[in-house]
């Protein structure tokens, strides 16, 4: 064992193992920014798709982010340390400003899901499980499960998975509104939508033919009248 | 001449008597031999005392027949037939040649023919000078073969050799004659004859010696010398010697055709016919083989022999002529009564009319002094002084001393009373006297009381300690010339006057202290005087004249027990002083005085001031002896010579030693050094250096081959292990040492340290270790004292060059068991509750340093000093708390098991860590030095192995997790689309 005069190994030793718990500690703290980040990345990819809305990412995130990435390039980790916090801010608040945005388009989706879901237990034109599965994807928004699954090790990979599903739950949505509302075209339709908005129907406005066409569709035997 | 003229005695301290007479008068008349005295008929006769005497001899030894010296006279009867003897036997100085000397005057007033053989006669002198003497005296013609005794008398004395050869091979040829088988044929055996017959030979002739040395061989030198074995046959040594003997003299006495002793007086008697000689033995002290043909010749009946002998001896000198025939035919005296030195002529009675013709006879040669004497009664009425004579001219004395100046009556009684039973003979009272008289006469003394002879004396009158301290003649004229009158001493002025002590005036301003004068007389306290239940400082010194000086009586004072004993030894002091010894009682008290003073003063015979090392004192010894006393002093012993006293200082000795003995508490330490401390300080500190010397000092003592180390260098040496101990990470430096000894409490055996030896050493060594420190109090208390310059600081530069000379290792290494055996097991320290010999703490540091030595050897960790150094030195205890307190923010992410150990370790002081660096760092630097060196870096080493913070940090167990290379990947992918977005 040799070491200088003037330096107590020991100390030296110490130093050593706690630094490398701090820069674990770093490591950590970097490691949950990404995910942060990828995460933001992904929903806005899937919603999209899903969703048809353009999300962009606050500047600000960016720029702080990019300096981060700097120091990290540059072993500078003290200075990362001191920046870290106001990258954590940034990223953090820009992944809450897009979930955001995606939970109330979500939810107005989810309204018509969910009516399409009930118009479907009556007619049963669309698929019900994937209606559901819809469903339960806007409502609990589970959309990692979808993602972050084998194969997909890489983020450029995990990000193709999320427009692949935006894109695919959104051709669903599609196809299956269609197969649900295109016997009631016409006159009929706007009524159907109504109902399904649980907004009821008043008899004395409704129009003599609006009237025939309800009695005479495949809903006819879900009707009833009551006192509003 | 003038009375003016005539009356120098106050001015010149002397009796103009005394300044005519001249000393050779003065001798002859002390002379302790009659003979001298006799000599002169006119002195003789003036100073003769009437002498009685005891018959002794057969059937008489009950001393009740009383012959005076008349009566022995006319024993000698001018018509007896045959041989007649008086035998005067007694003790040395009972009056024997006193007798001799007056019978001898009578005989010869009646022209009867005395040969006086001198007590210094020998044989031969006897034979060969004082017979053909007498001889020649008497009827003027050399007595025939007296040439052949002077012709043996020269060859002794000039050819003792050839005498010696011819007597010793003739004598072995005569005893071959004999009927003997003797030869002297082993080599050298004859010449070792020879060699002794000549030095015998020779003692013939060395006066004194021959007289004592009665025969050639004797029994005793028969059996030590084997080469005067020359019997071949089995014969008695009695029979051998008287053989040997007889055929030696009988040699001598052929070759040179003398006669033996009877012969001669035989052939000289003969020639008397009208009247019969006398022959005088005054000391008879003849060789017992001719003493007893001289007797045979006394004592044989035959009418033609016409000799009278005055024999005179000691019993034992006499013993031969107790013949039962002598005894029937001859008369014996004797002078002494038995078993005692008195004798019937001089008692207490008698005492001053015996010697009073002594010291009147210098007077009376211009008719001075001139006595009426009544024979028949034993006395002497002065008579007035012839007119003219320098006692009519002076007129200083009264008749009550005018013959006896310089004393009085009672001085001379005192002498007699004052001299011990066995010494009141004629002689020892003469010699004391005359003893006294030339200390005045020589001007030794101013006056006769203050003489140095009366010191064995015994008197109890004694003057007040005070008198001795401040005015001792007084005290000494007191005692001698002084009478008690109420409480003080009076003595008669005109003494005071006549030896220069006061005035002849009346002025007495000057008297020293306590002393009071009258015109007749003066006044001097007497012990006891003042009522003082301890030692006291007598009266007020002020006191001066008193016009009315006489006393007033006095009740007697209550005197207690321990003051009477006091008292009663005070007169013993002047003769304690001269011969301790022969006063027991007295000697007893102040033997105890001195020996618990000197106790005292070297506080309970410690041998340092203030430490715990004594010489205990056997409690049946005494620290000293007297010079020219049976007892040689001991190793342990001075010798105090009680002549280096002051009187009053022995008083006050006697006093203290009085109140130890008798009454302890009242024992008063501070008067008794008040008065003689200096005196009795340098005698304590003389007896302590004596034990330094003898016991601590000594070449044998302590170290072997004679080492030049002193008792100092063990006591420091001790220390400096002690130290090194104590604090093994320190350097055992002079000011560590005096930075140790000035610390609160002593040096203790470190306690990590201590954990390791006892770890490493075997019991016994590692006791050895322990029980140096048990002894560390008195090891610190001696430091103290042989190299302190203060209570709490040590001689720096003196420890120094000390340790510089002689490491403690050196100085250990040199220490020897035998020597360390010579240390007297009476030294030894002592406190209250422990005791322990020198001799055992030294065996203990001999042996502490062999087990040191083994430390030092074998135990030296090396690798605990490399630990210590690379992890302590430099190592901030702030940042390892520091560190701690981060890890901990780490969670579980750290190891548990290391961050609490660090935790354990962080508890540590900066201070202990630091020590520890600086521990290793000595040790390191120590391990390739000097012995002492070496076994002080091992000592350390052990310290830094067995410390809490290296035991602490080896719990310590660190596994690093290898560098991270690599932080921030994930970020970077992630962030680089992030910011693409």
């Amino acid at each position: 064992m040799s070491t200088s005069n003037s330096e107590s190994e020991f100390q030296q030793q110490l130093e050593r193992v706690y630094q490398q718990h701090r820069n674990k500690s770093l490591e950590s703290d970097l490691d949950e920014l990404a995910e942060k980040m990828e995460e933001t990345m992904l929903q806005r990819e899937l919603a999209e798709q899903l969703l048809r809305t353009e999300l962009e990412i606050d500047s600000e995130a960016k720029q702080n982010v990019q300096k981060a990435i700097n120091l990290v390039e540059k072993d500078e980790y003290e200075a990362l340390r001191e920046l870290l916090p106001e990258v954590r801010t940034t990223v953090e608040r820009q992944a809450t400003q897009t979930e955001n945005t995606i939970h109330s388009l979500r939810l107005d989706k989810l309204d018509t899901v969910r009516a399409m879901v009930r118009l479907n237990e009556r007619v049963e034109r669309a698929s019900g499980p994937q209606l559901r599965a819809l469903e339960k994807l806007l409502d609990d928004w589970n959309w990692g499960s979808h993602v972050y699954s084998d194969g997909h090790d890489s983020f450029v990979e995990r990000r193709e998975a999320a427009r692949q599903f935006g894109s695919d739950m959104s051709a669903f949505f599609e196809s299956t509104q269609e197969k649900l509302f295109e016997p009631y075209g016409g006159q009929l339709r706007p009524l159907i939508e109504q109902l399904l908005d649980d907004d009821p129907l008043m008899l004395a406005k409704l129009e003599e033919d609006e009237l025939e066409a309800l009695a005479e569709s495949d809903l006819a035997e879900y009707l009833e009248l009551s006192f509003a | 001449m003038s009375q003016q003229q005539l009356k120098p005695v106050g001015a010149d301290k002397k009796c103009p008597h005394y300044e005519r007479t001249d000393e050779k008068t003065l001798r002859r008349l002390f002379s302790k031999v009659a003979a001298v005295r006799s000599e002169d008929k006119t002195l003789f006769d003036f100073t003769h005392r009437r002498i009685r005497v005891f018959q002794s001899g057969r059937d008489q030894s009950d001393n009740t027949s009383i012959y005076t010296e008349d009566e022995i006279f006319r024993q000698f009867s001018a018509d007896r037939v045959g041989n007649f003897a008086v035998v005067i036997e007694g003790e040395v100085g009972t009056g024997k040649s006193e007798l001799c000397a007056y019978l001898s005057h009578r005989l010869r007033e009646a022209n009867r023919p005395i040969l006086h053989v001198d007590k210094d006669d020998d044989l031969m002198s006897i034979l060969s000078e004082r017979i053909p003497e007498f001889y020649k005296e008497q009827f003027d013609e050399e007595l025939s073969g007296a040439e052949e005794f002077k012709q043996l008398r020269d060859d002794i004395k000039q050819s003792p050799q050839t005498v010696a050869n011819n007597a010793t091979s003739g004598a072995i040829l005569n005893l071959r004659q004999r009927g003997y088988n003797a030869s002297a044929s082993e080599q050298g055996q004859e010449d070792e004859i020879c060699e002794f017959v000549r030095e015998k030979l020779q003692l013939l002739v060395e006066r004194g010696e021959y007289a004592q040395e009665i025969k050639f061989v004797t029994e005793g030198s028969y059996k030590q010398n084997d080469f005067l074995h020359v019997f071949e046959n089995s014969i008695s040594v009695s029979e051998a010697v008287g053989a040997i003997n007889q055929e030696l003299w009988r040699e001598i006495r052929n070759r040179y055709g003398t006669a033996s002793l009877d012969d001669v007086l035989e052939d000289v008697g003969s020639k008397f016919t009208d009247t019969r000689p006398v022959i005088v033995f005054e000391d008879f002290s003849i060789a017992a083989m001719e003493a007893e043909k001289l007797r045979n010749y006394m004592e044989r009946d035959k009418g033609s022999d016409n000799w009278d002998f005055i024999v005179a001896g000691t019993r034992d000198s006499t013993d031969i002529l107790h013949t039962r025939t002598a005894e029937d035919r001859f008369e014996f005296y004797q002078t002494n009564k038995a078993d005692s030195n008195n004798v019937l002529f001089l008692d207490e009675g008698s005492a001053v009319n015996f010697v009073r013709p002594y010291l009147g006879y210098i007077k009376s040669q211009d008719g001075s002094v001139r006595y009426e004497r009544d024979e028949e009664a034993d006395t002497f009425r002065l008579m007035e002084p012839k007119e003219g004579s320098l006692c009519a001219q002076c007129g200083f004395c009264d008749d009550s001393f005018r013959d006896l100046f310089p004393f009085n009556e009672t001085f001379l009684q005192r002498i007699y009373s004052g001299l011990s039973t066995s010494e009141q003979s004629p002689r020892e009272f003469i010699m004391k006297i005359f003893e006294v008289l030339q200390d005045y006469y020589d001007g030794i003394v101013e006056a006769p009381s203050s003489s140095r002879g009366l010191r064995l004396l015994d008197h109890d009158l004694a003057a007040s300690d005070e008198v001795y301290e401040r005015a001792e003649q007084f005290a000494d004229l007191a005692k001698w010339y002084g009478e008690n009158k109420n409480g003080k001493i009076a003595v008669d002025r005109r003494f005071g006057e006549a030896f220069g002590l006061v005035e002849p005036a009346a002025d007495d301003d000057n008297l020293p202290g306590p002393i009071t004068a009258s015109e007749t007389e003066i006044y001097i306290p007497a012990s006891g005087s003042q009522p003082q239940p301890t030692i006291g400082t007598g009266s007020s010194s002020d006191q001066t004249t008193d016009p009315d000086p006489e006393p007033e009586p006095e009740p007697e004072p209550q005197v207690s027990r321990v003051q009477r004993i006091i008292e009663d030894h005070n007169g013993q002091i002047d003769s304690w002083r001269e011969a301790p010894w022969e006063r027991k009682e007295t000697d007893h008290y102040i033997k105890l005085g001195l020996k618990d003073a000197i106790d005292r003063l070297t506080d309970g015979f410690s041998l340092y001031e203030g430490t715990s090392l004594v010489y205990n004192l056997s409690g049946q010894k005494y620290p000293f002896v007297y010079p020219g006393s049976d007892e040689s002093p001991d190793t342990d012993q001075i010798i105090i010579n009680p002549e280096e006293f002051r009187r009053s200082d022995l008083r006050r000795l006697l006093e203290f030693g009085v109140y130890r003995d008798e009454d302890p508490r009242n024992a008063d330490y501070d008067k008794l050094l008040e008065q003689c401390g200096t005196q009795l300080t340098e005698y304590a500190l003389r007896w302590r250096q004596t034990i330094v010397d003898n016991y601590l000092e000594g070449s044998s003592i302590l170290y072997k081959r004679h080492a030049r180390y002193d008792f100092t260098d063990f006591a420091l040496s001790t220390y400096a292990y002690l130290v090194m101990l104590d604090s093994p990470w320190e350097k055992v430096t002079p000011e560590k040492i005096n930075e140790e000894f000035g610390a609160d409490g002593q040096p203790s055996l470190d306690t990590e340290l201590g954990n390791r030896l006892r770890k490493l050493l075997d019991p016994d060594q590692y006791s050895h270790v322990t029980e140096l420190f048990e002894n560390v109090e008195f090891v610190e208390e001696l430091l103290g004292e042989l190299l302190g310059v203060s209570s709490n600081s040590l001689d720096v530069p003196e420890v120094r060059q000390r340790i510089e000379r002689a490491s403690p290792h050196d100085v250990f290494s040199m220490l020897g068991r035998g020597q360390i055996q010579n240390i007297e097991t009476r030294v030894r320290f002592e406190k209250s509750r422990s005791r322990t010999k020198l001799r055992k703490l030294a065996n203990t540091a001999y042996d502490f340093r062999r087990s040191l030595d083994d430390v030092g050897e074998h135990h030296f960790d090396s690798e605990a000093i490399e630990v210590a150094k690379d992890n302590f030195q430099a190592l901030s205890m702030t940042k390892v708390s520091e560190i701690v307190e981060s890890l901990s923010t780490y969670g579980k992410e750290v190891n548990q098991d290391l961050l609490e150990s660090l935790r354990k370790f962080e508890n540590r002081s900066q201070t202990d860590v630091d020590k520890a660096a600086e521990g290793a760092q000595l040790a390191n630097q120590l391990h390739q030095g000097s012995d002492f060196a070496r076994v002080h870096a091992a000592v350390a080493s052990q310290k830094v192995t067995g410390c809490d913070v290296l035991s602490t940090f080896r719990d310590i167990t660190i596994v690093e997790q290898g560098s991270t290379t690599s932080i921030g990947a994930k970020f970077i992918s992630a962030g680089e689309h992030y910011v693409d977005e």
